[in-house]
């Protein structure tokens, strides 16, 4: 039970590390990413070839897969961020699908379909997993504070409330947006590590739009643009997929409705309460 | 011209038509609506479920499966409308709210299907439909139903838009909604009009794509990620801009599939959309405003 127990807080840990880098992005700049997952992939799947193919220690798998991440949202952020609004969330939606595709194609790479097995776990113990992504999500957590009073703060709150104005002031906004992408892809990389040395498996089912989605839903349920809304919609998110499977419903039937829930709280929030649990920011015009 | 190119030419046709069909309500909700409707997936999705149950359950014709499928996605386009994009417009929420909470019916009606039918593909024609041959290239007789389908449902919308109050009254919003407005049309009376209009094409469509491949739950955000670069590609603030885009769509696909690998095709459909993107944002017929 306390296995199962930390087995759960430890998933919390990873997702919301992931979800204070769609943070950054959603509540704090304004853009909308469905391609946080295919990042969070990137990172997975570099760590977990370096280890099982070249036998690399975890540190070092770690830190690549968080730059590799970087560098890939450093390269997409550069050449989508000149687009605006609704348009980057749909060219982030195509480029999840291409993600995907080279996931599930590139056989003599990822194994496709197959996934890849037998990855390294880090650590031997669960209570070692939990101390080290506590400290990760702590980090995140930290680092999203620490930016959230910073000037650079300030200038993704100014890029999202009012673009023209904020370049009007001499600002780049298309550079700031670049690198809070480069950001959060940092983040999702980090996570994407830790995933595949905590499961030993990834298979790219893991890195599809539709759980970016459910990342954004983490984020929206939280709170947009308040440090500890990830941790909690993470929290929330994944309490209640697994009390669904409490209810004895087989998988079959409580993935489906999980689905279905989570679309639910996101039109709810979206009518009712669109700043989240915690949020002190609510979309508007 | 060899039966190759008869051949790529006809599947590119049948194809296209259908995407004509979800396109044409997923860039009348973002002219006349301002937003990237999500859930334009969403009533694609119950109109191939519905289809399925009047083929298979109730043991319906395909005359009365069309119609079936037409009824449960408008009516599902009439809920979405009413119980969410409404109220969302009268609290004059921006364009963000109303794509996340798209987003959410997408997944939630997703969820639905899957809940009732699991997540397998499901298989409408099962064995090889009767066929023949025009010009060297095969078509098979639902292919025929469905190109013949879908040409009277676009032609019908063309006599629809010129010739009908309604019709005249959605374009006059999509040209210029604030002078539309001052001559007192109604926006959100327009705006339940294109729901139940884009929503049944839809609806039918994904009937069609069930007839002519298969359908899974994942299907509707396909269907609407293809509506999405058809509309751009031919320009979202035209009308018939992405009628051709989902043409152009249609033939790229197939010429695609020639090409590269088959499991590449999205690959090479999303990368010329981020071309579009970048190239002409506007898409073909598109207007700068």
């Amino acid at each position: 039970m306390t296995d199962y127990l930390m087995h759960l807080a430890i998933v919390i840990g990873i997702y919301a590390t992931l979800a204070q880098g769609l943070n950054l992005l959603l509540g704090y700049t304004g853009i909308i990413s469905v391609m946080q997952a295919s990042l969070y992939g990137v990172g997975a799947y570099i760590s977990a070839l370096m280890a099982s193919q070249a036998g690399v220690s975890f540190p070092l798998a770690f830190a690549s897969a968080s730059i590799g991440a970087a560098l890939t949202g450093f390269i997409v952020g550069a050449a989508i961020t000149r687009l605006q609004g609704d348009y980057l969330a749909l060219v982030t939606f195509g480029l999840a699908v291409i993600f995907y595709d080279v996931f599930n194609n590139w056989l003599t790479v990822t194994k496709g379909p197959m996934g890849i097995p037998g990855i390294p776990a880090a650590f031997e113990t669960k209570e070692a997993w939990l101390v080290f992504v506590a400290a990760l999500a702590v980090a995140a957590l930290l680092l999203v504070r620490r930016i959230d009073g910073s000037p650079y703060g300030r200038l993704l709150r100014a890029v999202r409330d009012d673009e023209i104005l904020a370049s009007v002031l001499g600002r780049s906004t298309q550079r700031t947006k670049t690198t809070v992408f480069t950001l959060s892809a940092f983040l999702a990389g980090a996570a994407g590590s830790v995933y595949a040395h905590y499961i030993t498996f990834i298979d790219p089912t893991s890195f599809t739009a539709m759980e970016s989605v459910s990342l954004l839903t983490m984020v929206i349920i939280g709170g947009m643009a308040s440090p500890v809304g990830p941790i909690l919609g993470a929290g929330f998110v994944v309490l209640v997929a697994e009390s669904l499977r409490f209810a004895g419903l087989p998988d079959a039937t409580a993935a489906p409705l999980r689905q279905v829930l989570f679309g639910l709280l996101i039109i709810v929030a979206m009518l009712f309460r669109p700043q989240g649990l915690m949020g002190r920011y609510r979309l508007s015009k | 011209m060899t039966s190759f190119t008869v051949q790529l030419l006809m599947n590119s046709m049948i194809t296209g038509s259908v995407y004509a069909l979800v396109a044409i309500g997923f860039a009348l909700t973002y002219n006349i609506g301002g937003f990237f409707n999500m859930a334009h997936g969403a009533v694609f999705l119950l109109g191939a479920y519905g289809g399925y149950v009047a083929l298979h359950v109730l043991q319906f014709g395909l005359p009365l499966a069309v119609l079936v499928s037409a009824a449960a996605a408008g009516l599902a386009g009439i809920v979405a409308h009413s119980a969410v994009f409404r109220r969302l417009a009268l609290s004059e929420a921006p364009s963000t709210v109303f794509f996340i909470s798209s987003l959410g019916i997408l997944i939630a009606v997703e969820g639905t299907v899957a809940t009732g039918f699991g997540y397998e593909t499901i298989v409408f024609m099962p064995g090889p439909s009767p066929s023949s041959t025009f010009f060297g290239a095969r078509v098979t007789d639902i292919q025929v139903y469905i190109l013949a389908l879908s040409f009277a449902l676009l032609l019908a919308l063309v006599v629809f838009f010129h010739m009908t109050n309604i019709g005249k009254q959605i374009r006059a919003v999509a040209d210029d909604r604030e002078l539309a407005k001052a001559v007192g049309i109604s926006v959100n009376g327009v705006m339940f009009w294109v729901f139940v209009l884009g929503s049944m094409l839809a609806g039918v469509a994904g009937l069609f794509v069930g007839m002519e491949h298969t359908i899974r739950p994942g299907s509707g955000m396909v269907a609407v990620l293809w509506a999405m670069v058809a509309s751009i590609m031919g320009g979202v603030g035209s009308f018939i801009g992405p009628v051709v885009g989902a043409f152009l769509l249609g033939f790229i696909e197939n010429l695609a599939v020639t090409v590269f690998p088959s499991e590449w095709k999205a690959t090479v459909v999303f990368s010329i959309l981020i071309l579009f993107f970048f190239l002409r944002p506007v898409g073909l017929f598109g207007v700068r405003r």
